[in-house]
Parts: structure tokens; sequence; C-alpha cells
């Protein structure tokens, strides 16, 4: 029979923290989910407008993920790799839609992207418009969710050894080639890290999209709406709606990621210090 | 790099049949590369094709910033490189074909060694030569993370050599060896890198590596070449203090011109230390080197080259200016191995490091402390500033 | 002291500082819910308050009037002065039991009205040649982005709806509503009409339904639109409650817009919610209310007036039937 040697007092003490932080988080979500029955649930499933509302907020943060890789992820290359002038004020800059209030984050995406703004009026010009629409919904997420992704997967690219990136290079590989097969799967852990709290972020996001769009309403905006008409049973078993959608989502996005991550070594051993 | 095997490296069928030589001559026109604020000497360099040049020198000295630069990896600060009729200079590393074996394997940790050796130029290439003689066949479907150290510098060695480099380059091939282990693989690689006849730059602080495996050693200190020659003339010649510090010299004396007169076609130069004599040197004086009463100067010898006899022997007056026969006093002597490495101290002071073949050593018969003497050839002494 | 000890008893010092700061704190602190249109208005009656009662805090909260409201009967937030915007949300929502709870209030003073009316800019298209008389055809024209709050959520939102269709049969034109609520898509719609007036200054909408004590605070253009469509005067009471609006709580008909005022049954301060009321109702308070647009009621109106406390039942007259 294997017997391991006694734990330290460490150990336990740090349990004991980790499990009052997991209490914390745990409970309010419980109360929640514990608050509508099940016919609750089922009457605000039937509403079309809540379905709609979260089918809306799913698609459209969706959107801004993959704005966000598409647009983020080359950022974060540039950040993780280059050494230039300026790095720091654009690191601080990537970091400003984190500490602006999302009110004003709304209005000033409204400043520029509204009818008349800068951009908003020439890009009406050619039919895109993001008042009351699901672009505006987009941009708003994106805003909000996008510091999330470049900074997350600028640590997975700076996890990758440039060393190995040399070392394809000098194998034959070109820069693309390079960067499409050796340095993105390796840095695959950050950079899904990143979309995945770039989409958290995003379809939660309330102040900044209801300046843009109230109409068509996310679910948050529908939830706020129904406990306003209705009252708080019904905007609760949406909100839990809303939740068990989102956690199932989640759920299934960290088993997949965990299934294709390349294992590594010493795996399964514990490596507390004793 | 557990054994290339015992029957590979003593194997003689793989010396008979050389692979045609590849690549072209490298040839380093006023080279200078550098790191940051940290820049090189310009260097001019010309190694043959199919040879090996193996760069000595300590930790920080510029080596791997070099191979970085015949990589393409860093820009050429000054100069130009040039591979048979290439101009690499401004090439991206892809297009070099130069074949590189990191300190630190660099293997693509997401891939199987046999993708890890099929990236790039080893697409196409034929496996099976190389799978073979570095014993690689039955890891071709592990990940690099399962195989131990020096299994992953096979791997990386297989990895660098696949497709047909033009150049081979090799940082530390060895560092990541046990020191047991490292005598027996120096002598595989060797072996290898003959067969094979690429263009090879390797780079080491290890003088052994540099005496097997080079056909030109170049000895680099601080981003400057100070010699650039065959191996035994580096190694029995430094060219000057450091270089003699760098190939592991290791009687290294600084001693006073007492006086000098000439004899016949050479020079005997009387050296001694705080007024006493210590021995004379005969010899032609190396250019650069007045000798004059009062200079100082260095006198190099390796420890191989200082034989141990028996105290009676230094007492003998030897006419035969060939030799100096000094009297030392033992301090310690350890087991190296094959042979005894002996310390001892002459009557001046001077601290002497010997080798005596397990049989001389039985035959003396030494204890700490006991009188023996030091029989050592004018020509393996040697002056330096 | 040991560093442990020394850390313990800052610790505990700093306890029962932040216990005895929160009792203070909450002896002398009213706490008042407020539509969002009462924003300056009760700010400013806020300090006043203060100024005449020294050691107590006004802390005044303002959002929609039925989330305001929400928030004492659904949430059981603390408040000791809930006013609104549309007199009728308080008997709705307070003076019955919400999801199986309690009445929160039995008794409400109007104490100030409002007109609804259409406020814009210089840059809102039209905005040369509109006045009184052609506005309804200017907001008729394509092209034009008309801004509301949302009718289920807000009174205003409602009360917009209701002064079209009374302005359709002032006017003589049937479809007047239908095609100035065609510039009015649910993209332009938002919780309460406040949010709006940013999308206004920045040219995504030209006209925004909202109460004239907006555009006067906010400094801005509006429509002086005749009283009786504007739902500000209560003679005309008969006429308004011909008009309805359709929404997702029931077909609501017209009433004068009076912003009225309670205390609910949890306030922690009733006899300090008493005396702010009864400053509000004052010369003071009046002199601000008229200083920021709305229109100063001849005498409050009480609901109720018999639950009514008796230091205030004496400055109002009952509800007119």
């Amino acid at each position: 029979m294997l017997h391991h040697p006694a734990r330290s007092p460490m150990f336990w003490v740090f349990w004991l923290m980790g499990a009052t932080l997991l209490a914390f988080i745990a409970l309010p979500l419980l109360a929640l989910l514990l608050h509508p029955t099940l016919a609750d649930l089922r009457q605000v499933a039937e509403m079309a407008d809540v379905r709609s509302a979260i089918g809306l907020s799913l698609a459209a943060a969706l959107s801004s993920t993959a704005l966000a890789a598409v647009f983020a992820v080359p950022l974060a290359y540039v950040l993780a790799r280059q050494r230039f002038a300026g790095k720091s004020a654009v690191e601080a800059l990537v970091d400003l839609p984190l500490t602006i209030p999302h009110t004003i984050a709304g209005i000033a995406l409204l400043l520029v992207f509204s009818r008349g703004g800068w951009l908003g009026a020439p890009l009406a010009q050619i039919g895109l418009e993001f008042w009351g629409t699901f672009a505006g919904i987009v941009l708003a997420m994106s805003y909000v969710g996008l510091p999330y992704a470049v900074n997350a997967a600028r640590g997975g690219f700076e996890a990758v050894d440039p060393q190995i990136e040399r070392a394809a290079r000098i194998q034959g590989g070109g820069t693309w080639e390079v960067f499409r097969r050796v340095t993105l799967p390796l840095a695959r852990q950050g950079i899904g890290t990143g979309l995945t709290l770039c989409f958290a972020r995003a379809i939660g996001e309330f102040a900044a999209v209801v300046l843009l769009a109230y109409y068509p309403m996310t679910a948050p905006i529908r939830i706020y709406d129904l406990f306003l008409q209705s009252g708080l049973r019904q905007s609760v078993a949406a909100s839990v709606l809303f939740l068990l959608v989102v956690l199932a989502l989640f759920w299934g996005l960290r088993l997949l990621a965990s299934v294709r991550a390349p294992r590594q070594r010493g795996e399964g051993a514990s490596a507390w210090p004793r | 790099m557990a054994a290339l095997t015992p029957a590979a490296s003593c194997a003689e069928p793989m010396l008979a049949v050389p692979h045609a030589r590849s690549g072209g001559s490298l040839r380093l026109d006023g080279l200078q590369w550098g790191i940051g604020t940290w820049q090189s000497a310009r260097v001019d360099l010309q190694l043959p094709e199919g040879q090996t040049l193996v760069l000595l020198g300590h930790n920080g000295a510029g080596k791997s910033a070099l191979l970085d630069t015949l990589a393409g990896f860093l820009p050429v600060r000054a100069g130009r490189v040039h591979l048979g009729a290439r101009d690499l200079t401004p090439l991206p590393p892809q297009a070099r074909r130069i074949g590189y074996m990191f300190q630190r394997d660099a293997l693509f940790p997401h891939w199987s060694i046999e993708r890890n050796l099929r990236f790039g130029r080893g697409a196409q290439a034929d496996l099976d030569d190389l799978l073979e003689a570095l014993e690689l066949r039955a890891w071709l479907h592990l990940r690099p993370h399962q195989l131990s150290g020096g299994q992953r510098q096979r791997v990386a060695l297989a990895r660098a050599l696949v497709g047909a480099p033009e150049l081979l380059l090799l940082d530390e091939p060895l560092a990541a060896i046990d020191p047991e282990a490292r005598p027996a693989l120096r002598r595989s690689l060797a072996a290898l890198l003959r067969q094979r006849a690429i263009t090879t730059v390797l780079v080491t602080h290890d003088p052994n590596d540099a005496r097997l495996l080079g056909d030109l050693v170049g000895v680099i200190e601080a981003g400057r070449l100070l010699q650039v020659a065959a191996p035994q003339q580096v190694f029995d010649r430094p060219a000057d203090l450091r270089t003699a510090r760098l190939v592991g010299v290791d009687n290294l004396w600084g001693l006073q011109v007492l006086s000098t007169h000439r004899s016949a076609q050479q020079t005997v130069v009387v050296l001694g230390l705080d007024g006493q004599a210590v021995l004379d040197w005969v010899g032609i004086l190396p250019a650069g080197i007045a000798a004059q009463p009062g200079d100082r100067l260095t006198l190099a010898m390796r420890a191989e080259a200082v034989h141990p006899c028996p105290a009676s022997n230094a007492r003998q007056a030897h006419a035969a200016s060939s030799e100096v026969t000094l009297s030392a006093r033992l301090i310690d002597a350890r087991c190296e191995g094959p042979l005894w490495r002996l310390r001892c101290a002459l009557a001046c002071g001077l601290e002497v490091e010997a080798f005596a073949l397990p049989a001389l050593w039985r035959e003396l018969a030494l204890h700490t402390g006991e009188a023996l003497g030091l029989r050592i050839r004018q020509q393996d002494m040697h002056l330096l500033t | 002291m040991p560093p442990l000890k020394k850390t313990a008893t800052a610790l505990a010092a700093l306890a029962l500082t932040a216990a005895s700061a929160s009792t203070a704190a909450q002896a002398e602190t009213l706490t008042v819910f407020a539509a969002g249109t009462l924003g300056k208005t009760f700010t400013t009656l806020a300090r006043g308050f203060e100024k005449l009662h020294p050691g107590v805090t006004v802390q005044p909260q303002f959002g929609g009037s039925v989330k305001m409201v929400k928030q004492v009967t659904v949430l059981h937030q603390q408040a000791d002065v809930v006013a609104v915007a549309d007199y009728s949300v308080i008997p709705k929502y307070m003076f019955t039991g919400q999801e199986g709870g309690k009445p929160t209030a039995d008794w409400f003073i109007g104490f100030l009205g409002n007109a609804i009316t259409f406020i814009y800019t210089p840059k809102s298209k039209g905005a040369k040649d509109i006045h009184a008389d052609n506005w309804w055809k200017v907001l008729s024209q394509p092209g034009v982005q008309i801004g509301r709050s949302n009718p289920n959520t807000d009174p205003s939102g409602y009360q917009t709806l209701q002064m079209l269709d009374l302005a359709s049969r002032y006017y003589k034109q049937p479809d007047l509503a239908e095609k100035i609520l065609a510039n009015s898509p649910e993209s332009n719609l938002r919780d309460t009409e406040t949010d709006l007036i940013a999308a206004l200054q920045l040219g995504q909408i030209d006209y925004l339904a909202i109460y004239r004590s907006d555009a006067v605070q906010h400094h801005m253009e509006s429509l002086d639109l005749p009283p009786q469509i504007n739902l500000s005067d209560p003679t005309y009471d008969a006429d308004y409650d011909k008009a309805t609006a359709k929404t997702k709580n029931g077909v609501l008909s017209g009433r004068p817009i009076i912003y009225a005022v309670t205390i609910p049954h949890t306030a922690r301060h009733p006899k300090l919610a008493q005396e702010f009321i009864a400053y509000l109702l004052g010369p003071e308070g009046q002199k601000v209310i008229a200083a920021n647009g709305f229109i100063a009621l001849k005498q409050p109106y009480a609901m109720h007036r018999d639950k009514v406390p008796a230091s205030l039942r004496g400055l109002t007259v009952a509800w007119p039937q």
C-alpha cells in the first residue's frame, strides 16, 4: 500500500483559502440557479423574444470573438516579439478599454460611429450603420473584449521559445509558414484563453451595448427589460436560462481545449513541495 | 546521444564510403557581427569545402552570435558571408540551405520526431541513412518530451543534417551530454562529420572538442579571432597568452629575462624569478619577442609535455641542450582516468602540472612532499609575451 | 508589540471606527429614489435641505420611474422618499403587494406638472423651419430620426404615444401618429428618454420626445405644443382620457402629467422624509421646481389624503375626482 508523507500545513492553508474563494463564487450562483422553478424556466424558454435575445447575444459575442481572432492575435504577436519605440504606450492603449467605465466607452463609440460621427458618416454611405444594429452590438462588445484577447494571446506567444521559430526558419520554412505551422499551434493555449475571455466579456456587456443598440435586444438588456416589466421572478428565470446556456458553452470549450492540448511531461505527478 | 552506438563508432565500412562533398567553401569577408550594443572585430576567414572549423572560446566571446549571423538570424554589421559561389549576406534564413544544431535542441515539441525531420528541407529527403547512422528509427513516433536530453540532441543533429545542407552549424553539440559520455560521442560525431564532409562550423568552449573535431581551430575572445590554424598548431604553439589560456595550457609561468646570448643558430634566454635563475630556454625567438634583460615573459608548456622522472636525474648535470630537467617536490597526485596528474612545486615556488602514465607512476612510487625530477623538451616550451 | 499583535490591534481599531462611522451615517442619511427627469431639481433641493439640517446627508438616486419603484417593491431596497414622473406608477406598483410581497405605500402627493414635447438641435433636420403649427409635418418627413423611450417600461414612452394620439385628433390628421412613429423605429428606443440626449447631441437622432423640463434644463430648443395635446393641463383631463397607448402592460389612457411623491412603509427615517417633502412643497422647493422648467401646481394634490402624515396633510388638497 502506498503511504504518502503527511501534507504540509501550507497545503491545508492554501486549500482553505481556495475553498473560501470557490464558495464565494458558487453561493450567489447557487442562489440564482435555485430561485426559479422548472415551470418558471419553461415559461421564459417559451418566450420567443427571450430565446431570440439569447441567440442574438451568442451570435454577436461569437462575431466579436472572430474579430478578435483576426485583429488581436497579430498585434499580440508583434507585442510578444518586437521591441520598438513607444511600445509601452501601445500596451497602455490596449489596456485602456479595461479602465474606461462602460457607459463612457459606449458614448465614445457613439461619437465615432453614430450617423454624424467621424467614421459613422462615411460608413453610412456604404450602408454600414451601427445605431440599433447587429454591427453596433458587435462593435460595443469588441471594444470591451479585445484587450483580454490581446493580453492572453500575447502570453501564449511569449511562451513559445523564439529558438524554435528560428529552428523552423533555418530548416527552410518561410515566415508565414513558420507562424502558421509552428508558432500558432504552440501558442494555442494562450490564444484560446484570450478568445474565451473575450467572448465571456463580450457576451455579458450591458452599458456599452445599450448606448448603441437597445433594440434588437441582447440577453442582458432583455433580462433588464423583463425586470422592469414583469418583475424579479421572470427576469431571474431568464437570467438562469441565459447563464445555463453560456456555462454549457464554456464547459464545452474547455473540454475541447483540454482534449487537443499537447500533454505536458510530468503530468499526474504531484509537484507539491514536501 | 547515448552511443551513436559502439558498433557504429568503430565500424570501418562507414569511413570507407565518404559522401560526395556538399556545400562549398565558407569565406568571411571582413565580417563584423554584433548583438545589441556589443560588436565584434572585423574577421577574415577561409574554410575549405567539406572541412570543419571549431571556434573555441569562453562563454560570452561572441561565438553563438557569429553562428546566428551566419544563419541569418542576426543582421551583418559589416562585411559579407560567402558560401561557395553564393553571397549569403542578403538572403533570409530559409534560403541559405544551412543546417543548425542548437545548443538546447529547439525541436518542435508539438510534433513527432518524424515530423520534426520532415519539416522544410526534410520534406522530400531520404531519411533512412540518417536514421541508421543516429539510430533514430525506434523514436519516429515519439514526441521530443518523451526523450532524454542527450537523445533529443541526436534528433537535433539529424534535423540539421537532413536535406543535404551546404553548411552545418553546431552550437556546443556536446553540452547537453554527461561528461563521462562525451569522449565516446565526440569520436562518433567526428566520424560522422568526416563521412558526410559538409562544410561545418562548430562552436565550443571545450578544448577537447577542438582537438578531435576540427580541421581548423579558431580561437575567439570577445569577438576577436586570436588564432586560426590546424589544431596541433593552436594547441602546441598558442599565439599569445590569452590563446594559451583558452586552449588549456596548464603551465603558464610569468618569468623575468635575466640574460640572453646567442649560441650557434639559436638564442639562449636565462629565465628567472625574483633574480634567481629557474631555467635556460634555448630556441629561435618568436617574432615580436625581443627578450631583453629585465623583460617579463610567459613560459608556456602543456602538462603532457612535462615528464616526471626520479629525483636523481635532476641532480645529474645534463648537457643535452634539447632538454631541461628541473628539481621539484610533489604536492598532489590524482588519477585522471588513463593518466596520473601530478602537481609539483619548484624550489622557487612555481607550480607545475605534469602527467605520468600508470606504469611510470608505480615505478616512481612517490609520496606527497618527496622530491622528483621534471624533464621538458625545449621544443615544448614556448615563450609568450 | 510583536507584529501579529500589532496587526490584530490595528484591524480591531479599524473595525470599530467603521462601525461607528456607519451607525453615525445611518442616523443622518436620507435616501431618495426619484425619476431621472427630477435629477437636477432634486440634487439642488437635496443640497438646500442639507444646509437647513446640519448633520443630515441626502442621497438621491435617479433612474426610470418604474425601475426606482421596483427597487423598493421587488429588490427590497431601502428608500425614505420615492418620487415618480407619472403619479399612476405609485398605485400600480406600491399600493398592492408585488410578487407575493406586501403593499409598500398607501398615499401619494402630486407636486408638479410637466408637458411632453420634442427637443431638437440646430443640426436637426427641418430645424430651421419648424414651429408650433407645422411640427407634425416636419416630423413626418422621411429621413427624420425621432427618439423616444420604451412605452413598456417608462412613463414618458407611453405619454408620447398618448400625445401623438391626441395630436391626430387635434390636427384632424388620422395618420399623423403612424407617420411620425414610422420615423421612430425600435432602434431609436431606449429605456428612458434621458439616455437619448447624447444621441440627439451627436446627430444620430433629430428629435427627441421628452419633457419640457428637460428642454429647459439642457438648454435645448423645444416645440410649443398646444396644452390640449401635451398632457400638461389637468383641465383637459377628459380629452386626455380619450387618447390611448398600447403597451405590454395593457392599453393605457392619457392622463395629465403629474409627478408624485410618497414615503414607503419601509422608510427608515419617516420623520425626516416628511420634513423633506414639506421642504419640497414649500416656497423654496417651488422656486427650484419652476426654475427647472416644471409646471408648478396651484396646490399639491393628495391621493388617500386621510392616510397622508399629519404634518403634510395641511399642505395638500384632496385629489380631484
